[in-house]
């Protein structure tokens, strides 16, 4: 890609299990390195199959994406299995593995970098601990870490805040900036129509893109309707509006 | 009690146990962290009626086992993935098909029943140097699968989801797990039969299992745990004039019943 080039470029998307039954259709948007963006969408309005479609994943797509370098991508925490006998940096090591040859055993650059990336989400103090002792905020923090030991440039988040507690959702939005200005391109599913309004972009999907651009363009009423239609209550100020989640798992 | 391993018959076995051990140990490893431990009960029972055509077919049986285990594998895989099905229900209805259709078939092709008897829960005193050979060569095959995907089976294990985006071939590698666990199975056959693979693959990491801060460490002491059962169950059978499989097996039952005492009270 030429320099000032988007770093994820996705032109005509259309994703999902198969032609007949796709998530997401004629989805186009382009991000710019150095940019937070936080989606924001329904339950199974499509989020998903999009990081699906990024990673290269989903069954069925048609459309481009293109990427201007590696994609690291953070699953919700609760995707983990807790009982494996990993610790928080045989955790953040794995982001390593894909640089180093199978033969070849795990070195002193993999466990410096592991290490660093583990002191930025601030849990340089448990990296022994085992990942399935830590509270819910810190294994996503450690998920968080496991990323950033891959040096991608773009990240994926899939809903990084929920349920996770207030100190480690601070540190988190710290770390998500700090990269932004690093140059790296992050995006970041959420249900929090309140929180997205703290990134640089919004791109609101409904099966379909229904709005793009900065939150004071894109969170408007009229497309958080269209984004969410029966699912979104406006509050009576008629400024907020929250989202009522039906779970469909 | 020494005395027994002078005996060719008893080093031959002592021999094929001390090949199966390291197999337990890695292998065991992912079966148990993977919840792979019925699916592999369920490749030893699949071999059964493998093995009973083997003989009067002039298939040689490791070969027969390995078709058999390796068909059953793929059914379990594509009938699992239908809707209302799941994986488990497939294992099961495969595994009792497989045992029906081998008692079906020996009924007709053996005059008497102490050859499935050998089939279903071991011959190891009965081992010979072809089997060792076997052993041999899946230990090999067994130990390079493991050094290859070693880190494909951990992320891949660990978060499924996120394993593949780390730049890992994570579908491959779980192929690769079980093939390998497929071939592990067949060796042990010999040993502790197709109802008792368990007592040598599944049991040793499992008891193992709540002690082990990482893996390297619940490989390594399921290997040492299968050494010891492997071995004490064949100086127990020997003296007590016991079939040693099944000897391994009630042996491989009561460390881990002491080990969950062990891990109450500690």
């Amino acid at each position: 890609m030429t320099p000032g080039a988007p770093l994820v470029a996705v032109d005509g998307l259309d994703a999902g299990y198969s032609p007949e039954r796709a998530a997401i259709t004629g989805l186009s948007f382009a991000i710019p390195a150095g940019r937070t963006v936080a989606i924001l969408g329904p339950n199974g309005g499509g989020k998903t199959t999009l990081f699906r479609a990024l990673l290269g994943e989903a069954p069925h797509r048609t459309g481009t994406v293109e990427l201007g370098g590696t994609i690291a991508y953070v699953p919700q925490t609760e995707r983990s299995r807790l009982d494996f006998p990993v610790s928080a940096l045989d955790v953040v090591l794995m982001g390593t593995y894909a640089r180093v040859p199978w033969y070849r055993p795990l070195g002193r650059a993999e466990r410096e970098t592991a290490g660093a990336a583990l002191g930025r989400v601030g849990l340089e103090g448990e990296a022994g601990t085992r990942f399935g002792e830590l509270s819910g905020g810190q294994r996503q923090r450690v998920l968080i870490a496991r990323a950033l030991a891959q040096q991608s440039k773009v990240m994926l988040l899939d809903e990084p805040l929920s349920g996770v507690d207030r100190p480690s959702g601070e540190r988190i939005l710290a770390v998500l900036d700090e990269l932004r200005d690093e140059g790296l391109a992050i995006l970041v599913s959420t249900h929090d129509i309140e929180q997205a309004r703290g990134f640089d972009l919004v791109l609101c999907i409904n099966r379909e893109g229904i709005a793009f651009g900065p939150p004071a363009e894109a969170l408007s009423a009229d497309v958080l309707q269209r984004t969410y239609g029966g699912e979104l209550i406006v509050l009576p100020d008629g400024e907020r509006a929250v989202v009522v989640q039906h779970h469909h798992h | 009690m020494l005395d027994a391993f002078q005996l060719p018959f008893m080093q031959r076995a002592a021999f094929e146990i001390v090949l199966l051990a390291p197999l337990a140990g890695v292998l065991g490893t992912q079966i148990v962290l993977r919840h792979l431990a019925f699916f592999t009960h369920g490749v030893g029972a699949a071999a059964f009626p493998g093995l009973v055509l083997a003989g009067p077919a002039g298939i040689p049986p490791a070969l027969a086992a390995l078709g058999a285990g390796g068909a059953f594998t793929l059914g379990v895989e594509r009938l699992g993935r239908r809707r209302g099905v799941g994986l488990d229900a497939a294992t099961a209805l495969a595994l009792v098909l497989a045992l029906a259709a081998g008692i079906v078939l020996a009924s007709d092709v053996y005059e008497s029943g102490s050859e499935v008897d050998q089939l279903l829960f071991g011959s190891l005193l009965a081992v010979g140097g072809g089997d060792l050979a076997a052993t041999g060569v899946a230990l090999a095959l067994g130990l390079l699968a493991a050094a290859y995907a070693r880190r494909a089976w951990l992320a891949g294990g660990f978060d499924p989801v996120g394993g593949a985006a780390l730049g890992l071939r994570i579908r491959a590698a779980d192929w690769l797990l079980v093939a390998a666990i497929a071939v592990a199975v067949v060796v042990a056959l010999d040993a502790v039969g197709a109802l008792l693979v368990s007592a040598v693959l599944v049991i040793p990491a499992a008891t193992v299992r709540p002690f082990a801060a990482n893996v390297s460490r619940l490989a390594l002491g399921a290997t040492a745990l299968a050494l010891i059962e492997g071995l004490a169950g064949l100086v127990l059978a020997y003296e007590l004039d016991a079939p040693p499989g099944a000897t391994i097996a009630v042996l491989g039952g009561v460390l881990f019943g002491l080990a969950l005492l062990v891990r109450r009270f500690r």
